[in-house]
């Protein structure tokens, strides 16, 4: 039996459901949920639900800005992490909280980092080159990525404070542990702003299943539409980014996880990969929490792991597809 | 219904387009011939408003085309690129409502008008080159555009696909309005056109109707062949052959 688009939806969602009360029950200290204690009450409110709630947000964040970037540029391998976009917009981060530029965690910052995601998305568009093949929006993404990751190191190696470089690590691979509240309202604002942007623009989305010169034709302003959808890659992962750091592959993966579960329709791939993305950022985190080590990995590794292999499958598909 | 004033089109060692002046009236197919870069794709973009560069000024029904909102001159324009290549493997039926403009029933009919009922849910990986060219000149013509333009539509079809999408496109022009399209082969043109085009080096050489285009000093100059005028008296006309290249 083949699920239209609302029944996969429903049916995701149902998973993401059970995986999130999964992913409260698993932590440092075990809970008596029937009858919990002033602490353990604490730790649901203050740690296990603010973390939900942030994979939440950065799941759909970066699955529907991996989503957008895949059908804007028309290229499979698009996605934030890879394309050096989060790199960039973790760069002014870290340039704006480690040199004093801004109160530590200020509401100001994301609207900073935004910057470094449009800096990493316009050179993105200029290094590539519009309709650029993989290979090329690979290439341009891993220079852009080389550089910010660089520039951060150097950044924090430098930075005033001395446990600053030890953060590296934090910024770099990103992690959802020891969060609070405070890191949703970080998130907050700027997914809210990207949603609609991208549901106004979806219909220019499935259009770009043609050349843009068709699309030009169809009653699309394709410069002005593309402007507002880097818009809302940008802020999709700059919320991301000032969260929880710089968290590769769920972008890349999730719509990858769409087409293979047999949609192949823009409009599918585009709704569903925020879903996708969650149940995989859930799934990961636990896996995360569940291992016990004496430090918590970071999330970002364990996506970096399944999904970088996903990357290589992709590139040599890409290259027999062309021999 | 379609007046172009001086257009231009700037390129890199020569221009693209030169000074072009034409008026076309409706409901007729009219084929844009040339040789490989005389500028038939250059003002077939530049009409579509897909020309950023194009100076001039293009008139339809009196309005000032290139200033009309994008939104605005889709309701009268389809465009069929040269090459066009779908990004995602999706239905025909999905294909040919793309910017989804029409209910199931209108769909369905379109569908039928084309001939793609029967292929309506085969993915695009799954049907051939033809069938595909007729799905996307289908999804050109789903709003009925009164402006119709294709760039070389039967470039790389078999003899029976030429055919139907050259029909398909003359019936279009009976019904709705006007149609360019450019055309390499010149019996096509000849056989469906209702007056011709013909470009060289970017400049409009001659036009009007098929014979008065297709001259040996045309095709010649423009072609660089020697060509002749074959009748067959089944019904199907004079058409013009090129017998050899000429010699520099």
């Amino acid at each position: 039996m083949k699920l239209n688009q609302r029944q996969c939806f429903i049916i995701l969602f149902a998973i993401v459901i059970l995986l999130s009360a999964l992913q409260l029950t698993v932590g440092g200290s075990s809970i008596n949920w029937w009858m919990p204690n002033a602490l353990e009450k604490d730790i649901i409110w203050d740690i296990r639900v603010p973390r939900m709630l942030l994979t939440w947000l950065i799941a759909s964040a970066l699955g529907l800005a991996g989503a957008v970037m895949q059908l804007l540029l028309r290229n499979p391998l698009a996605e934030p992490g890879i394309t050096g976009v989060s790199g960039c917009a973790a760069l002014v981060t870290i340039a704006c909280l480690y040199f004093g530029w801004l109160p530590a965690f200020s509401f100001g910052l994301p609207a900073l980092a935004l910057v470094g995601g449009l800096l990493g998305v316009s050179l993105l568009m200029v290094l590539a080159g519009r309709r650029a093949s993989p290979t090329r929006v690979i290439l341009a993404g891993v220079a852009i990525a080389t550089m910010s990751s660089a520039a951060m190191g150097l950044l924090l190696y430098l930075a005033p404070n001395p446990f600053a470089f030890q953060e590296w690590a934090f910024w770099h691979m990103g992690s959802l542990a020891n969060k609070s509240w405070h890191s949703v309202m970080l998130a907050l604002p700027g997914i809210v702003l990207a949603f609609p942007i991208v549901w106004l623009g979806r219909r220019f989305l499935y259009a770009l299943t043609l050349s843009e010169e068709t699309v030009a034709t169809m009653g699309f302003n394709v410069a002005r539409y593309r402007n507002w959808m880097l818009l809302a890659v940008a802020l999709l992962t700059t919320a991301s980014v000032v969260a929880v750091g710089v968290i590769g592959f769920v972008g890349l993966l999730a719509p990858h996880a769409v087409r293979l579960l047999g949609f192949n329709h823009p409009k599918y791939v585009l709704w569903l990969s925020p879903v996708t993305a969650i149940l995989l950022l859930i799934s990961f985190d636990t896996l995360v929490q569940l291992m016990s080590t004496a430090r918590e990995l970071p999330v970002g590794i364990l996506a970096a792991l399944v999904g970088a292999p996903l990357l290589i499958v992709l590139l040599v598909r890409e290259r027999n597809s062309h021999a | 219904m379609l007046e172009l004033d001086d257009l231009y089109l700037a390129g890199i060692s020569r221009p693209r387009l030169q000074h072009i002046n034409l008026k076309l009236t409706s409901n007729q197919l009219i084929g844009v011939i040339g040789a490989n870069g005389a500028g038939k794709s250059s003002l077939l973009r530049g009409i579509a408003a897909v020309e950023p560069q194009l100076k001039g000024h293009i008139r339809l029904k009196h309005q000032d085309w290139l200033r009309l909102s994008h939104r605005q001159r889709q309701k009268y324009l389809g465009y069929l690129p040269q090459t066009e290549a779908p990004e995602w493997d999706i239905r025909i039926d999905e294909l040919v409502n793309l910017s989804a403009q029409v209910t199931h029933s209108q769909l369905m009919k379109h569908l039928e008008k084309y001939a793609l009922l029967t292929l309506k849910e085969r993915r695009v990986s799954q049907v051939s080159g033809g069938e595909r060219q007729r799905a996307l000149l289908a999804r050109a013509t789903l709003s009925e555009p009164q402006l119709l333009i294709c760039d070389e539509p039967v470039s790389g079809l078999d003899v029976a696909h030429q055919l139907t999408i050259m029909q398909q496109l003359h019936n279009h022009a009976r019904t709705h309005g006007l149609v360019l399209a450019a055309i390499h082969d010149l019996a096509l043109a000849a056989r469906f056109c209702d007056s011709l085009l013909l470009m060289h080096n970017g400049e409009l050489v001659q036009s009007g109707e098929p014979f008065e285009v297709l001259t040996e000093k045309n095709l010649a100059h423009c072609f660089g062949v020697q060509a002749e005028w074959f009748c067959k008296d089944n019904g199907v006309g004079w058409i013009p052959t090129p017998l050899q290249a000429v010699k520099d």
